[in-house]
């Protein structure tokens, strides 16, 4: 991750971790394929486990890095400081999800189906068509970058932000037409979506950005301290937004007149998922990260790493709950097949190292990246 | 002239391989077209009445449903909800029988991002395995729960080495292997007319009732509906008003599952599971 491309010892226990990560999920790759889903804690009454849930939250990451970067485009101060790895970011968590989207559908040989005769009825079909509209744009847009031709790299830092709104506030919307689980909260969900791909994007490229002056014991220009501090303060907004939505969500869905949709939010709330919501999703994704920003003395880049970082941890617990708060309360009180009160689910060992894939391969993908792409060259406004 | 006869022919050639590619292009679409108007359920709207007062909760329909359809051990095309009511001594035992109800407005059909999951003629609600990716989003969107998604290979239980008692029983797959090894044992091959492959499901895709359209497009009924010992699944077409299903429902009140989702589900409940009877008083206060 050096700038002169040495290889010390540092970043040989890096790299050990990274391919240690990627071997694993590989490995839960072949399994996958080799013994099919039944490797997986899902099932008929939780048909969307942490692969799933950690898709969503890549996309986010990846929608939210580049709609952050619109600010390159509007030409607000500093933001060409971190517009190319903002960019790059986005591409490679895009390509994680990809990836964890071809491991969760249980017969990626028709996946090509999706494209030659999708049902426009169905917003997964139009997600397809978004999702690779949208990767297009992307990478467009980081070669004109790359490529230092800001001109036309404008028009495509508008066009690439509004697809991922439209990507991510579409994925939402699959969640949102499952009208008949009403904790993903119907219409509610795109606009929920594109919040959490604000939140999840600012604070995966605050993180990186940070940890890459860390990693490499560089200190920053007083230029990118404010950048940093400025989109931290923004983060803190997000975040703010985010926690409004989360308030509003519990207190309609606690009052919901379906019985079983105030069981799913009791569940979540004081239930089994409780100690997870309160401690992770919400004591780390949102009020940790709340207070470190808010605080005068925390607002520095460190603290604003360690905000983001947390956020982070926070997010993708979240977005766990979020999938299974909607599958949690069986369909029906008493199918002879399902589990009650509470429809069980627990991830297996092998799903897990599919997310661990996914993230080892987006920490390799960034370690290529700025070690060969220059990801911390300035984009100049024009 | 050689070159005059060879042109010749190779325009007689021409035209031959012309016309004999225009046929194949048309005869094709004119058979489908001749089959689909032939189609013995196209313009009907086939439906299920379950008279639950003639139901006596024997669980049948749900065991006939795998003999017909090769439904693995854990999977329910046909299922039930039951459920055990009231406060003692004044307690009440409820059954009611469950399928797909291929619904009109169907969740599943709306939200199969691969048109794998299509409402087929008759109304009925189809799943086609050549389209399925395995999202699972129709089970997400199916508000009754009857989905089921292959994780593994279907028959699992057929491969297995270990007999039930050591010594005394074969094992599963000895039984397998000798019928032949290549089909599991009980296997009903008729389910594989309708489309191949369809037998025995493939892993990593959905499955569901199809209202056994396999028979029912040979004019027979439902295995559920034929084997049912007390006539309470009642079967036919709510478009053709001397049909017994148009007929019951003239009488009695067809509730409907969720009804308020407006999904309009074709299977229908009349009258309830209760057979006991109360005195003719007015009450007291």
């Amino acid at each position: 991750m050096t700038e002169n491309k040495t290889f010390n010892s540092r970043f040989i226990v890096w790299m050990v971790i990274l391919l240690a990560g990627l071997g694993l999920g590989i490995w839960g790759v072949v399994t996958t394929f080799l013994s099919g889903l039944q490797t997986w804690g899902i099932g008929d009454e939780v048909p969307w486990g942490i692969v799933t849930a950690s898709y969503v939250f890549f996309v986010a990451a990846s929608a939210g890095c580049i709609t952050v970067s619109l600010g390159h485009a509007l030409g607000i101060k500093g933001f060409d400081l971190i517009i190319k790895r903002g960019v790059f970011l986005a591409i490679i968590t895009m390509i994680a999800g990809g990836l964890l989207i071809v491991m969760h559908v249980g017969n990626p040989v028709n996946l090509w189906r999706l494209i030659t005769a999708p049902n426009f009825g169905s917003p997964l079909g139009w997600l397809v068509i978004f999702y690779l509209l949208y990767l297009i744009l992307l990478i467009i847009d980081f070669y004109l970058i790359h490529k230092k031709d800001f001109v036309k790299a404008r028009i495509f830092g508008i066009l690439a932000p509004l697809s991922a709104i439209t990507v991510h506030s579409t994925l939402g919307s699959v969640f949102g037409f499952a009208s008949v689980r009403h904790y993903y909260g119907g219409a509610f969900a795109p606009v929920y979506f594109i919040v959490i791909a604000v939140v999840i994007g600012t604070a995966l490229l605050l993180f990186v950005t940070n940890l890459h002056y860390k990693f490499n014991s560089k200190s920053m220009s007083s230029e990118m301290r404010s950048v940093i501090v400025s989109l931290g303060k923004f983060l803190g907004i997000a975040i703010g937004v985010l926690a409004i939505f989360v308030i509003w969500k519990n207190l309609t869905g606690l009052s919901n007149p379906d019985p079983s949709t105030v069981k799913a939010y009791q569940y979540m709330l004081a239930g089994p998922g409780a100690w997870w919501y309160w401690i992770l999703a919400i004591g780390l994704g949102l009020l940790a990260p709340l207070i470190l920003i808010i605080n005068r003395n925390t607002r520095t880049p460190n603290g604003i790493m360690l905000a983001s970082g947390l956020s982070i941890i926070g997010m993708l617990a979240a977005r766990f709950d979020f999938t299974i708060g909607g599958q949690v309360i069986p369909i029906f009180e008493d199918l002879q097949h399902i589990q009650q009160p509470w429809a069980d689910y627990a991830a297996t060992f092998t799903e897990v190292s599919i997310v661990v894939l996914a993230f080892s391969l987006t920490a390799l993908l960034y370690t290529w990246g700025s070690r060969k792409l220059a990801l911390e060259e300035v984009a100049e406004h024009v | 002239m050689s070159k005059i006869v060879s042109r010749n022919v190779n325009r007689r050639d021409f035209l031959k391989l012309g016309g004999i590619g225009i046929a194949a292009a048309i005869v094709p679409t004119l058979i489908s077209q001749q089959s689909k108007a032939s189609s013995p359920l196209a313009g009907k709207n086939l439906a299920m009445v379950i008279d639950l007062h003639r139901c006596v909760g024997c669980g049948s329909c749900s065991i006939v449903c795998k003999n017909e359809n090769n439904v693995d051990g854990d999977v329910f095309w046909s299922s039930r909800i039951s459920k055990t009511t009231g406060r003692f001594p004044n307690v009440r035992f409820e059954y009611i029988t469950t399928l797909c109800n291929h619904c009109e407005k169907a969740p599943c059909v709306r939200a199969c991002p691969t048109k794998a999951m299509h409402k087929g003629d008759g109304g009925i609600t189809k799943h086609d395995p050549d389209k399925c990716i395995g999202c699972r989003y129709c089970i997400a969107a199916c508000p009754y729960g009857v989905i089921h998604f292959n994780a593994g290979k279907s028959h699992e239980f057929w491969r297995d080495d270990k007999p039930l008692i050591e010594g005394a029983t074969p094992s599963a797959r000895e039984v397998t292997q000798a019928v032949n090894g290549k089909v599991i044992p009980y296997y009903n091959p008729a389910r594989e007319l309708d489309k191949p492959g369809t037998g025995l499901r493939k892993r990593g895709i959905v499955e569901k009732c199809t209202f056994c359209d396999h028979r029912v497009s040979k004019g027979q009924l439902p295995y559920c509906v034929e084997a049912c010992p007390t006539n309470a699944r009642i079967f036919g077409d709510l478009n053709d008003p001397n049909s017994e299903v148009s007929r019951i429902l003239g009488k009695f009140h067809g509730m409907r599952l969720k009804e308020e989702l407006g999904t309009e589900p074709k299977v229908l409940y009349v009258r309830t599971y209760s057979t006991g009877t109360h005195p003719k008083t007015k009450g007291s206060v």
